[in-house]
């Protein structure tokens, strides 16, 4: 259960709020204080804990232990923003019922003409089970499309840390907030199909289930990402640091060896010097060549050559997450 | 008939006929439709040609795919797009303007700060019904007019031209093909520099007297071209 803190409008002091409630009384000065949100709904925001410098260190440190140092030299950070990300945190306690008929299944035994015993599987009658759901429900639900972000742990942050309420002109000095575009209708159909038992699907041939959430508590939690961007050359490589606990959610960083310009002039001037000058040395350049080549790039064959001549630069590996 | 504006709720009185009406109090930019106000919002967005650019660069290298060697036209605009909430909680996102061809529209709203649109923001006006961008679409409980901004990127491979559409809110990529890197092209002012610095190597070669002398030219004409390299010439 998250704490939400304020500050006592009489006081100043810190005036805490458990979850779901919407009333307290302050611990200084005994004043009672009521919280209430915008149309209904609870705004809470998660303190960023992570600054853009931090945030930048992270995604170089991750660079240089994954790909070394000369990798994580090759990118430069090129701006930044922080984001606010709203969720839908929906608690309260899941209550309905569930039905469902399930195939039954037993093994028959039996002997045939020559006495040799066999088993078989003969269907039984269909099982009808009935059940009670109550249990607590504490549900994250992104309102909107983050699959450009990665995986934000929003659960795990809004259950243990400190939120605020959301005061919006200072939050938005901070960062974008970003609006919810995916309605809470939708969030509670998420919440309700994982109050429902879908665990057992081996031979369930129909289900119903009726489900409620009682006692709901609804919040919109904002939580805080960095946006980055890192260059290399004129590519730019977008990033996003949780600015929570400064880990790197999504990231792409292929490698890319750029080849050696000197190398595929020198070879040419070898072949040439070597077949203008006599045919036993054409030969013993042509091989020394082949020999560079090989050595230099770890191929030998056409499009190997080709790409060595276009100067295209090696391309493999590099550091990925999310 | 009447509207009530979805931003500050004020009812204006307008003409049957009115499609579009700014709002004489917050100047909030809504669409009309059978009677109906229809908010229109876009995403705050600061145009920046060259990070879509390389933020498309960037994407074809993470993909494996074939680069461009020169730049590409580079077109922003504020697209509309529905965004419809149906009754089950489920909501639909459809261009309501068809890209041109070839560009692929995002699959779903990106993630960016909305504002009411204002008469000074230059996007396009919605020219698909709802009817007709969600058929058959059954309980559409609210309707929003979304302007994204979008990066429409044209470019060219091998002299073959691929499109690409870069989100302004997410700097994401949304490309139906993407140039294969097979690693045979060669650019033509590469192939240009290379024909040019094989030939001078033959002539020197063919005409010089002996191998001395071979040798000392062919070291002067391999660090000429190299320094020249260096310098930018032969670049694709």
């Amino acid at each position: 259960m998250a704490t939400i803190i304020f500050k006592c409008p009489q006081c100043g002091g810190p005036f805490e709020f458990a979850e779901g409630d919407n009333s307290s009384l302050c611990r200084f000065c005994g004043i009672s204080s009521v919280i209430t949100g915008d149309t209904g709904i609870h705004r809470l925001v998660i303190p960023e804990r992570v600054d853009l410098k931090a945030a930048r260190t992270s995604v170089r440190k991750l660079l240089d232990r994954e790909a070394g140092q000369e990798f994580a030299a090759s990118f430069s950070f090129n701006g930044g923003s922080l984001l606010f990300l709203p969720f839908w945190r929906i608690r309260g306690i899941a209550m309905g019922w569930q039905w469902c008929e399930k195939e039954t299944f037993k093994e028959e035994i039996g002997y045939d003409e020559n006495g040799a015993r066999y088993t078989r599987r003969v269907k039984g009658q269909n099982e009808r089970i009935f059940s009670l759901i109550a249990k607590p429900l504490i549900f994250n639900s992104p309102a909107g499309d983050y699959t450009a972000f990665g995986t934000v742990r929003v659960g795990l942050a809004g259950d243990v840390l400190q939120c605020e309420p959301m005061d919006y002109p200072a939050v938005a000095a901070r960062g974008s907030v970003i609006d919810p575009l995916k309605g809470v209708a939708q969030a509670r159909q998420e919440a309700l199909a994982m109050a429902r038992d879908t665990s057992e699907s081996e031979g369930i041939v129909r289900r119903e289930s009726r489900v409620r959430i009682l006692s709901e508590w609804l919040a919109l939690m904002y939580y805080p990402i960095w946006n980055l961007h890192f260059k290399r050359g004129d590519r730019v490589y977008p990033v996003i640091v949780d600015a929570v606990n400064g880990e790197v959610s999504r990231c792409r960083f292929p490698r890319e060896k750029q080849r050696e310009p000197f190398l595929p002039l020198a070879m040419i001037a070898l072949l040439v010097i070597g077949w203008t000058t006599m045919p036993v040395a054409g030969v013993a350049a042509t091989i020394l060549a082949a020999y560079l080549m090989k050595y230099r790039t770890g191929a030998l064959n056409i499009s190997a050559i080709i790409r060595m001549l276009a100067e295209i630069p090696e391309r493999g590996g590099g550091v990925q997450r999310g | 008939m009447t509207a009530k504006c979805p931003q500050c709720g004020f009812r204006a009185d307008l003409l049957t006929e009115t499609t579009y009406h700014t709002c004489s109090q917050c100047s909030a930019v809504y669409r009309v439709y059978q009677g109906q106000s229809i908010s229109e919002q876009y995403f705050r967005h600061e145009p920046e040609e060259s990070l879509a650019w390389g933020a498309l660069l960037g994407f074809l290298d993470t993909e494996g795919a074939c680069a461009p060697s020169r730049p590409g036209e580079i077109a922003f605009t504020y697209h509309p797009f529905w965004l419809a909430d149906r009754a089950d909680g489920s909501t639909l996102f459809k261009a309501a303007v068809s890209l041109p061809d070839s560009f692929q529209p995002p699959p779903s709203p990106p993630a960016g700060d909305l504002e009411f649109s204002k008469n000074d923001i230059s996007s396009s006006k919605s020219s698909i019904d709802p009817e007709d961008a969600f058929p058959g679409a059954a309980g559409l409980k609210r309707l929003r007019l979304l302007q994204v901004p979008l990066y429409l990127i044209s470019y060219e491979v091998a002299r073959e031209k691929y499109q690409a559409t870069v989100s302004g809110c997410t700097w994401q990529v949304y490309a139906s093909r993407l140039p294969e890197d097979n690693g045979i092209h060669i650019s033509l002012p590469r192939l240009t520099f290379l024909a040019v610095y094989l030939t001078v190597l033959i002539i020197a070669g063919l005409l010089a007297p002996t191998i001395i002398w071979r040798f000392g030219i062919f070291v002067v004409i391999l660090l000429a071209a190299w320094a020249l390299e260096r310098y930018g010439f032969g670049r694709g």
